[in-house]
This record gives structure tokens, sequence and C-alpha cells, in this order.
């Protein structure tokens, strides 16, 4: 069982039936967004679960603050619904480390995504275009002079021009069924599931294993649907039914060339280190965490996809934003205070006293493991106005 | 921060947070700590339950959605009417305690 199953289970620990599954899938989904976060900013897997956990506290604390919120108001009402006497033994269960015995089976927590699977009380859930059909991903490497064999779970590509071949595991972590018949529901860790007598992968880890193991040349052309070029083989990810964005793939390699070049930032992570870099969503949902407003920014350049960096004067952290230009316009979440346009990473770091938010863009070229960027600059300071 | 403190107005402080727009878990303590200049300064699971209580009160709702990064579902919040109600006759009371806690730090005008 891995660090987040152990803090996930302690955390709930006293909550039971649909309750349980609520709270955990609660707590599971923000400490995995937290995660991502520490990754884009280039920590390891196990580096930015262990900083995630530390933030998110003690899960005994919080399991203890859950029992007096949802379980003892219960505890309470069935003590005096069904007598004093029989309510003193539950209040002693619960107080006791053995979970209370549960015979009833709670209606299944909604799966808001697609639910590609319901086998032995287990939903599994699929977000969809973020995922490769395995028969399509063949099809098309072999009409490229490439190749794919999926066997015993592991999946080997090769691509023209490289005689070097990619293979992972696509084997996904085992289901945890929880005591009492109640299943886990599992959404974003599932990667890879069977539907229709074929295998879907997630395109997240695709792309990033070829990264990894491949020496060819990776570029992404476009942002709806985008191409993935790997060496002279060219793939598109997304249907028109399934649409999938790009800005995960630029970001996953903006994040990781970036951290080749910014330092590392104070000391008061379990790990040494404060993350260096954080992704600014451009969603409306997460846009509001850093009070920003919606900026206009006209570039003097060629449309594409840019990114906008800036430090956070409080704690001196990077925080970058990806947004696709058009018509020589750059919409983009930025500080509402004055923005500070500068050329260079040095003519940030070597302030001594951050007072104002002063901001890089960066042209994406679309390359995923080089040259991922050209620091660019607007044409004037005065070139940027807030969108009301 | 004093841990009592923000322990006792905790409820307060989402629900101020809340006002301003909908949000989930993570996100609210990133703003909490961007608009608070870091004072306020809590472990992110202690927000949970807090929000649990004003969701039994009928204070915020819940509702599961994709979070913004994909990380899993999360749980976006967004305060009701009656939450808005309540913000109002919380921050009338902090006020008026502040205002009566102040005014015994204040020299008196009698003497």
């Amino acid at each position: 069982m891995d660090a987040l199953e152990q803090y996930l289970n302690a955390a709930t620990r006293w909550l039971f039936g649909k309750r349980k599954h609520q709270v955990r899938t609660e707590l599971k989904g923000n400490i995995q967004e937290r995660l991502l976060e520490f990754q884009l900013g280039g920590y390891s897997p196990d580096e930015g679960l262990a900083a995630a956990l530390h933030e998110f506290g003690s899960a005994k604390k919080i399991s203890l603050q859950l029992l007096e919120v949802h379980t003892m108001p219960f505890v309470y009402k069935s003590s005096v619904a069904i007598g004093a006497v029989f309510g003193a033994v539950i209040l002693a269960v619960t107080s006791s480390a053995a979970p209370l015995a549960v015979t009833n089976l709670a209606p299944l927590p909604e799966c808001s995504t697609t639910p590609i699977e319901s086998l032995n009380s287990v939903i599994r859930c699929a977000f969809p275009g973020t995922w490769v059909r395995y028969s399509q991903l063949k099809q098309e490497l072999e009409s490229q002079g490439g190749a794919a064999l999926l066997e015993n779970q592991t999946l080997r590509l090769r691509f023209a021009g490289d005689a070097k071949e990619i293979q992972f595991q696509i084997k996904n972590p085992e289901v945890l069924v929880l005591p009492g018949g109640y299943p886990e529901v599992q959404y974003h860790s599932f990667i890879s599931f069977e539907k229709d007598g074929d295998t879907f992968i997630s395109i997240a880890l695709t792309v990033s294993q070829i990264a990894k193991q491949s020496g060819l040349a990776m570029r992404l052309r476009g942002w709806q649907n985008p191409v993935l070029q790997v060496g002279q083989t060219e793939l598109t990810l997304g249907t028109a039914e399934n649409t999938y964005l790009g800005v995960f793939l630029y970001t996953q390699g903006l994040g990781q060339a970036l951290h080749q070049i910014l330092p590392d930032r104070g000391t008061n992570t379990p790990n040494g280190r404060l993350p260096s870099l954080t992704y600014l969503d451009t969603q409306k949902e997460s846009r509001a965490s850093y009070l920003y407003e919606q900026h206009e920014i006209e570039l003097d350049s060629e449309n594409g996809v840019y990114a906008v960096v800036l430090q956070d004067p409080k704690d001196g952290r990077f925080l970058y934003t990806i947004g696709k230009a058009e018509n020589r316009s750059l919409t983009t979440y930025l500080p509402s205070q004055k923005i500070v346009f500068v050329k260079s990473f040095e003519q940030i770091l070597g302030q001594a006293t951050l007072l104002e938010q002063n901001v890089i863009i960066l042209r994406l070229t679309g390359n995923l493991n080089r040259d991922t960027f050209q620091i660019i600059s607007p044409k004037t300071p005065s070139s940027t106005r807030i969108a009301r | 921060m004093n841990a009592n403190q923000l322990k006792g107005n905790l409820e307060l402080i989402l629900l101020s947070i809340l006002e301003h727009g909908e949000m989930y878990g993570l996100a609210i303590t990133k703003e909490v700590q961007h608009k608070t200049n870091g004072y306020f300064n809590f472990s992110i699971g202690s927000l949970y339950p807090a929000l649990h209580r004003l969701e039994q009160a009928g204070f915020i709702a819940g509702e599961f959605r994709p979070a913004p990064l994909g990380g899993g579902l999360v749980k976006f919040y967004r305060i009701s009417l009656s939450g808005l109600k309540e913000l109002k006759v919380r921050q009338a009371e902090f006020e008026a305690f502040a205002l009566a806690l102040k005014s015994l730090w204040m020299p008196s005008s009698s003497t």
C-alpha cells in the first residue's frame, strides 16, 4: 500500500459507508492535484507526494475532526432512536480501534465522468479524450514504418528512424476493496482500461515514456487535438468526439525545461526544497485562487502557444501559465497590480527586493525534449490591459 | 497566528472566501494565504472538516467535478443564500467583538 493510500485510510478511519467514499474521493483529488503541481515544478512523484502530504497535515488529526463532524452526530442520533444502552455500545465501539460493521451497501458515489467499467462493485471512470486507443496507435505507427505490440500488459513501441524500442508497463494499481463490501472508486489513477475489445492507454503516460526513452526529437503542433511528432512519425491526439487539449503536454515540457534553469527555493519541505514552479491554471474555477485578473497582452510576434512566467514576491516561487495567442493577442490571468515585462530570468533573479510583478513572456516552440521555449518581450510594457 | 484564534474563526474565513465564488479545498487554502499574505497558514487537511460542517448546516453546497489539472475529482463549494446571511451575521458579531475588545485598550475618555 502506498503512502497516499495509507494517508487516506488514516484520515477517513472513523467514517463509514457513502460518507467515507465521498470524503476519501475529495481528499484524494485535492492531494493528487497538489502532487501534480509539485511534479510540474520538477519534483519526482515520490518527492511531490511527500511534500503534498506534509502540507495536508496530520491524518490522525483530520480523522478526529471528521469523526466529530460526521460520525458522532450519527451515533448520537442512533443512540436516541434505539435506546441509550445500545447507543453506549456503539460509542464504545467507535472509540476502540475496530471499525463498525457495515451491513448495507450504500448507493455508489456518482461518477461524473464516463464510466467505463463496473465490475465486482468497482467503478472505473475515464475522462474522455485523454486516452490513446491501442489498435489505432498500432495502425498509425505501422503505416508510418514503425510498430506497436501489447503483450502481458507491456506496451512496446518502435518509431521509424529509431532502432531503439520503447517499452513500459500499462498495468493498473491493485483495486482496494474495503471491508463490508464497499467498493473503492478509482478515477484518474488508472493508466489503462479495456473496452470494446480494445485497450486504452493514458496519453500523458505514453508521451512521457516516449520522451524519456526515445532519442528522437519530439514536437507538438496545435492546441486542440494537437499533432505529436516523434522523429518523422506524426500522431494526432484526440478525436472530434473526444477533444484533447495540448495544454498539459506543453506544460509538462515547459515545466521540465524551466526546472533546469531556475534555482531551488528555501528549505521548508520534507525533502528540503520549496516548489520553484507552480502552474497557474487558466480555468475559471482555479484562477481565483491567485486573485488574478484577465489580461490581454498584445504580442509583437506571430500567433502560437505562449507562456507567461512571473515570480511571486511573497515567497519567491515562479508561477507560470500557458495560453494560445490569436490575432497577436494572448489572454491570460495575471496579478491585478502593475506588471513589468523583463527580457531575462537574470533580471528577475538579480533583484534583491521584489516589489512588482515581473513577467517574462516565452514562446513555446512545441519541442518537448529540446529548445522548448524562446524568451520574447512584448513591444512595450504598456501593451497589456486588464480585460473587464 | 494563535491556533485557537484561527480555529475559532475558520468558518468565518471560509464563508468570506466563498462569498467571492465557488472553489475547491486546495484552491481555498491558496486563496486564504494569498489574501492574508500568509498570515493564516494552516494545514490544508484541517479545512475539510470545517467545510463539511458548513455544508451540513446548509451554508455551502458542494459538487464533485474533475480537478483543473486532472488529478481526480475534487469538490467545488459555493455559498448558499443562507450562508450569505450567516456570513453577514458573523461579520457583524466579529466586528462588534473586535470593537469592544479595542475599547478596553483605548485610554478612557472619562478620566
